[in-house]
């Protein structure tokens, strides 16, 4: 399908533009710089519109980082910008951190993955309509893999209530969400297939082994066996390529991957900034934490509604604040669905 | 089947995984194969250790490991690897040495794509 973006890549190394132009040409209008310079020449003449910029660390001359700096210098911050590199180590990380990056791409390259995330970023998936076999497709799909994941947390007495539950929650947020922003696009069965995305957020610790979960989850959340399971559980989900799934399969993806994001830019496994993390999965994050506090209360009244509002409103950065405000928003709703869930 | 792709696979290049990677394009996968060479040609461990500079260095090696990687030539891209990280913690006499071990499988290589050329 192709979507009518335009993606720069800048990259001195010519077999790796010319590969990413072989991956990308059939989806996007990709344009070539092969140095620093001439990316930031092209960029600051606007005389093309980027929608996303593929940019290589490593290069002589300007390399990816002065790219960005002299980007922010000339005020070109509504590019989408994803660093080619072969480490995403700590000190590069970092770095992309103040320019709000939007993620990495590995090399070797990973076709699929690159056009995925670029599409999600773009706003391109979700254009293409949901016909009725995709939907009964889906809803199989995940009525199976619900059935497999539950059996996971019976045998590992995990709290399966807590998904439940961030899925009824992740349905209220959304619907409000898509009536205040007159988002038509959301509309009930696209609203229903995030929602039920949500359960799976956390699927990733099915294929941790048991005994590093244990470990981790009472260590720093920074360690590396607890993070893992964001990208493990991405994997595994991605796993299904099913066409009719393919909308679920991205949604479910991109939540299992960054829902331990943070809108500042410090949480795993890529410290995605601001807005560059969606909106659906910024709602899976608030609902997971949200039933969390809640549920540390015998009582789900107005009172333990406000306390644990307040004590999120703390966090600065945790998500945007458009979604923050969705809770007071939904306040009625969400006692409403927890009395009744009791 | 093409036979560069034959003999290449014969010296453990993953053919198959660098033709998907290009979307199954052989034909582009056969021409970033001669310039892989080319970026070969321009880097021999003998000589550019010796001149001692290391930031250079570092540049050729990390470039060789991301092509190799990406078409998918794993001897080499293994054997770049290891250098840069090596090169990375400063132990330079440990990368050379690494490189120079994987000289005669780099030459086969080389050779098999000189001979398609």
């Amino acid at each position: 399908m192709y979507t009518d973006k335009t993606v720069l890549v800048v990259d001195d190394s010519e077999i790796d533009r010319m590969i990413l132009e072989a991956m990308l040409c059939d989806e996007f209008e990709v344009i070539q710089k092969n140095d620093g310079y001439s990316a930031v020449e092209f960029l600051t003449e606007g005389t093309k519109k980027v929608d996303a910029l593929l940019l290589d660390v490593s290069m002589p001359g300007m390399d990816g980082f002065e790219v960005l700096q002299s980007m922010k210098e000339s005020e070109i911050d509504d590019i989408p910008v994803f660093l080619i590199t072969s480490e995403a180590t700590r000190d590069n990380v970092e770095k992309a951190t103040q320019y709000g990056v939007s993620g990495f791409i590995r090399k070797p390259f990973e076709g699929e993955d690159i056009i995925r995330r670029l599409k999600l970023h773009l706003g391109v998936i979700g254009e293409y309509k949901l016909t009725k076999k995709d939907i009964t497709e889906t809803r199989r799909y995940i009525k199976e893999l619900g059935m497999l994941l539950r059996r996971h947390f019976i045998n590992f007495r995990e709290d399966e209530g807590h998904y439940s539950r961030i899925v009824g929650l992740m349905k209220i947020l959304l619907e409000k969400y898509a009536e205040l922003n007159d988002i038509r696009e959301l509309d009930k069965e696209r609203i229903e297939i995030i929602s039920k995305a949500g359960y799976f957020c956390d699927i990733g610790f099915m294929v941790v082994p048991s005994r590093t979960v244990k470990i981790f989850k009472i260590k720093e959340a920074n360690e590396d066996g607890f993070q893992y399971h964001t990208t493990l559980g991405a994997e595994l989900v991605a796993l299904n390529h099913s066409e009719s799934c393919r909308y679920f399969v991205e949604v479910c993806t991109e939540i299992c991957m960054h829902h331990h994001e943070r809108y500042d830019g410090k949480g795993f496994p890529h410290r995605i900034i601001g807005s560059h993390n969606q909106i659906y999965t910024q709602i899976c994050r608030l609902a997971d934490r949200f039933d969390t506090y809640f549920m540390k209360y015998q009582e789900h009244n107005d009172r333990q509604f406000e306390y644990v509002v307040n004590d999120i409103e703390k966090d600065k950065g945790f998500v945007g604040m458009e979604v923050l405000c969705l809770l007071s928003v939904c306040k009625t709703d969400i006692t409403w669905f927890y009395q009744t869930m009791e | 089947m093409d036979l560069l792709f034959e003999e290449l696979k014969e010296n453990g290049v993953n053919v198959d995984e660098g033709i998907e990677r290009v979307m199954g394009n052989a034909g582009l996968y056969r021409q970033m194969l001669f310039m892989l060479l080319d970026m070969l040609e321009g880097f021999s461990p003998q000589r550019d250790f010796d001149s001692s500079n290391c930031p250079d260095v570092i540049e050729k090696v990390h470039k060789i490991k991301g092509a190799t990687g990406n078409l998918a030539v794993q001897p080499l891209y293994h054997a770049y690897m290891k250098a840069l990280e090596l090169l990375r913690a400063n132990q330079p006499e440990q990368a050379e040495a690494v490189l120079l071990e994987i000289q005669p499988v780099q030459e086969k290589i080389m050779a098999c794509i000189e001979k398609y050329k």
